[in-house]
């Protein structure tokens, strides 16, 4: 008797297995994702070929109704007993379950592209402390030694980053994302900068022209000498 | 500071802007010998060896060897000396971890620079007597070669 219920439950297991290796394959083609999300692809794999492995037990099972493997086939049934019937029950239940949860499996399209999402925002916050942080920092280090040739200076290079970096994100001028009426509108009106209370203000303790006074600096060596 | 030996300080920020307007800062509040700057944290590293500072200002985010990875390398060649993180990034970030790392002091680019120089005379005149270096190995290229503390007692 415990060969019918062996052969029956590695049947559903068999078949919800291969239910849910095609819907992830299904999700990876549909995203674009075959060749971009290896841990999606083999997820997929590893189900296929589990389909396969328990369906070909039932298989072997049931070959000697058609005259086929007969003694391989027999022996197969005679060694399954009670506690395998029992270990292939407790795995359909499983492989019914893990089916019926198959809305949930965009987690494993979405997992990696998730992940290349938090490498991005790093690389542009990297972007966005070099070129705009470092600058307004050194303008206003500069102004705070008099120094308003570098201070504008470094401004202007600040501006023109953030604008480039601010380019990046809405979209460039080629960019696919189509900017429509209305979808820069504000939340509120930006707030003069007067209004703005300051927590440290940057003190000029160094009168406008000294730093003309100091010695010449050794020149810096610059990154990569 | 008449009477005082000068503190010394080494600069290490890959931004040749921010290494010139400190040590300008410096120069004028008087009482700092600059040393020659580092634009990476392994040259930082290699300069701390040579010229042992008494403060190190040290930037996060730079090219080679960033600032979080310079400073157990920092702590290594120069066990007494104090060592500023002078970073872009938001010090609620990063504090934190540049404290556990070795970093006495966190301070965000672009506040005052009176501020700064207070800040590193407050460190670099330490209550702890003469700083004696201890011996020391040589001092790996990067972080990745650093053998771990205990291998070296192990045997």
């Amino acid at each position: 008797m415990w060969w019918q219920v062996t052969a029956a439950m590695n049947s559903v297991i068999a078949l919800c297995y291969l239910g849910i290796s095609t819907t992830i394959w299904r999700g990876l083609r549909r995203t674009g994702q075959v060749r971009t999300n290896p841990l999606g692809l083999a997820t997929a794999a590893i189900f296929l070929t589990c389909a396969v492995h328990h369906g070909s037990h039932s298989v072997h099972m049931l070959l000697p109704y058609l005259g086929l493997e007969k003694h391989e086939g027999l022996a197969m049934r005679t060694a399954m007993g009670w506690h395998m019937g029992l270990l292939d029950t407790v795995g359909a239940v499983v492989a019914v379950w893990y089916l019926s949860l198959r809305g949930r499996y965009g987690a494993l399209l979405t997992g990696p592209t998730l992940f290349a999402d938090v490498k991005e925002r790093q690389r542009q916050a990297v972007e966005i402390n070099d070129d705009i942080v470092q600058g307004l920092s050194t303008a206003l280090y500069a102004m705070e030694l008099g120094d308003v040739a570098t201070a504008k200076a470094a401004s202007e290079r600040a501006l023109a980053a953030s604008r480039s970096i601010i380019n990046d994100l809405v979209g460039g001028e080629h960019s696919m994302v189509r900017l429509d009426a209305g979808d820069l509108r504000r939340d509120v009106a930006a707030v003069p900068v007067a209004a703005v209370p300051v927590a440290a203000v940057p003190v000029a303790a160094v009168p406008v022209g000294a730093v003309d006074t100091v010695e010449p600096v050794p020149g810096p060596r610059e990154p990569g000498t | 500071m008449s009477g005082e030996a000068a503190l010394r300080v080494l600069i290490a920020d890959d931004n040749a802007d921010i290494r010139r307007l400190v040590r300008i800062k410096l120069e004028l509040a008087g009482g700092f010998e600059v040393l020659p700057d580092a634009v990476d944290g392994a040259g930082a590293v290699q300069l701390a060896d040579t010229h042992l500072p008494d403060v190190i200002l040290l930037d996060l985010s730079m090219p080679v060897m960033d600032g979080l990875e310079a400073l157990p390398l920092l702590r290594q060649v120069l066990p007494y000396g104090r060592i500023i993180m002078l970073s872009g990034f938001d010090s609620a970030r990063f504090r934190g971890r540049a404290l556990e790392l070795g970093a006495d002091e966190y301070v965000e680019k672009g506040g005052s620079l009176d501020a700064l120089v207070g800040l590193i005379r407050e460190l670099g005149t330490p209550s702890i007597p003469p700083r004696v270096p201890e011996p020391r190995q040589e001092v790996p290229a990067t972080a990745d070669e650093v053998e771990p503390a205990e291998a070296s007692g192990a045997a």
